[in-house]
């Protein structure tokens, strides 16, 4: 059923024209489009209804909220109970990037790093032929979607991701469909964060890294890291937290 | 370059254009003022719809559009805008929403389980498998249970903006619908585990 799944445009397409009949025929049988229509059907219609009861105050304070975050000037209408969450490009940059240097300085009170070099360069080539990502219809999705992660929440809520060692020593990734993605793909970085190897993008949500995979990766004595990136038409909309590849 | 006076006649597609194409350019700020402004209000109005309150709303409504601003640069012109719009409210009030559970009551104590053995209901939904659950919705449930479960759990609609929806005329609104389709369920996963033999 889900192979023909509407998709966002596909539902647009409905809401606008009405239903061909092989739409008709999938809609009748499948909830999730019936329900995906109903509710953007309902979106649609929103301005046309009755204004609800303090909508014009609330207006006024998204309005001058939004322009003080677009031109970057104080918002006096927003109040001072007002809670802007957003912050400006050059505040995500500077979070983003302390960060990160705090969770490079993390790693590197590990001892060892250089001599994770080689394994490293190892490991790429053996995550280049072994990573595999299996192929199952694709769920519905969305085109040129987001759901970025909101200001204050930690990543690791956007996409929820686990890895689970198997007694043959392979690791298995697993993670949540995430509203929006077409696609994941598993990225795998060295303990100072570079990116040494990234599986091909796939809509499944399990992932095995072989045996012999993780044990290349496993040589370095800090260890890698892995996440889970979703994607939307090609771009990184989400990502898990990045999670340490079990050891054995 | 255009003022803000005549961005007004300017569809939404080529106003997200124009900040896609330079986000630092002299006009990407006023188009982009522009084209969030017309999308205030709907956003607010769906923001309220799911989480009841207007504080909630505001924040949530803040937070999508805010979202949509960051993000004017991938929206690739291969849709309505309108509909790329939606899809980042509807992500991000399922994100600030707690996802009901499909089997228990909505207001069955969530705690009420604790210190249980995980049944298989329980099991099946930490799975988490949604082509699952949407194969088990399907065998067991009519198409007015469906959909209002389906609203209830995947597109976490409060139960009275369901009854809204799909106009249910009884006094119990769509809580009734939901109550008869999750005993439904929960009887066809009891009938399915003995007939495994309790595995
Ligand atoms: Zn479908």
């Amino acid at each position: 059923m889900s192979e023909t799944c509407l998709d966002m445009g596909g539902l647009d397409r409905v809401a606008i024209s009405g239903p061909t009949p092989q739409d008709q025929a999938h809609l009748d049988v499948c909830p999730r489009c019936r329900t995906r229509l109903l509710t953007y059907r309902e979106y649609l219609a929103l301005p046309e209804e009755s204004e609800p009861e303090g909508e014009s105050v609330a207006m006024d304070r998204l309005r001058e909220r939004l322009k003080a975050e677009i031109h970057g000037t104080p918002s006096s209408a927003a109040g001072p109970g007002a809670k802007w969450r957003g912050v400006s490009p050059e505040d995500r940059g500077a979070a983003a990037r302390s960060a990160r240097e705090s969770w490079r300085d993390g790693l590197r009170r590990l001892r060892g790093l250089r001599g994770l070099r080689p394994a490293v360069g190892l490991a790429a080539i053996a995550l280049a032929g072994i990573l595999l990502i299996r192929e199952r219809p694709a769920p519905v999705e969305d085109h040129g979607v987001l759901r970025d992660r909101p200001a204050g929440r930690p990543t690791a809520e956007v996409v929820i991701a686990r890895t689970q060692s198997t007694p043959d020593g392979a690791v298995a990734l697993t993670w949540r469909r995430f509203p929006g993605a077409e696609m994941y793909r598993v990225v795998v970085f060295s303990a100072d964060l570079a990116e040494i190897s990234r599986s091909p993008a796939g809509t499944d949500t399990t992932f095995v890294l072989d045996s012999s995979a993780v044990a290349a990766l496993a040589q370095g004595p800090v260890g890698m890291f892995v996440e889970v990136q979703a994607l939307a038409q090609g771009d990184r909309i989400a990502a898990s937290r990045t999670m340490a590849l079990p050891r054995r | 370059m255009m003022t803000s006076q005549s961005y007004t006649e300017v569809p939404d597609e080529a106003l997200a254009a124009l900040v896609a194409q330079d986000p630092d350019g002299p006009e990407a700020g006023s188009a982009a003022a522009e084209l969030l402004g017309r999308y205030s209000k709907i956003t607010y109005r769906w923001c309220l719809r799911m989480v009841g309150d207007r504080e909630g709303a505001l924040d949530l409504a803040q937070e999508a559009l805010l979202n949509a601003y960051r993000h004017l640069g991938s929206y690739r012109g291969t849709g309505r805008f309108v509909s790329w719009m939606y899809v980042i409210t509807r992500n991000c009030c399922l994100c600030a929403l707690r996802r009901p559970s499909l089997l228990r009551d909505d207001e069955a104590d969530p705690d009420e389980r604790a210190g249980d053995h995980p049944g298989p209901d329980q099991a099946l939904e930490e799975k988490d498998d949604e082509e699952a659950l949407l194969a088990l919705i399907r065998t067991h449930l009519d198409p007015r249970e469906q959909e209002a479960l389906w609203l209830r759990c995947f597109e976490q609609m409060p139960v009275d903006a369901i009854t809204r929806l799909l106009r249910i005329d009884d006094a119990s609104g769509a809580r009734g619908l939901l109550q008869g389709a999750r005993r439904k369920l929960r009887r066809a996963l009891e009938r399915r585990d003995a007939g495994n033999g309790g595995k």
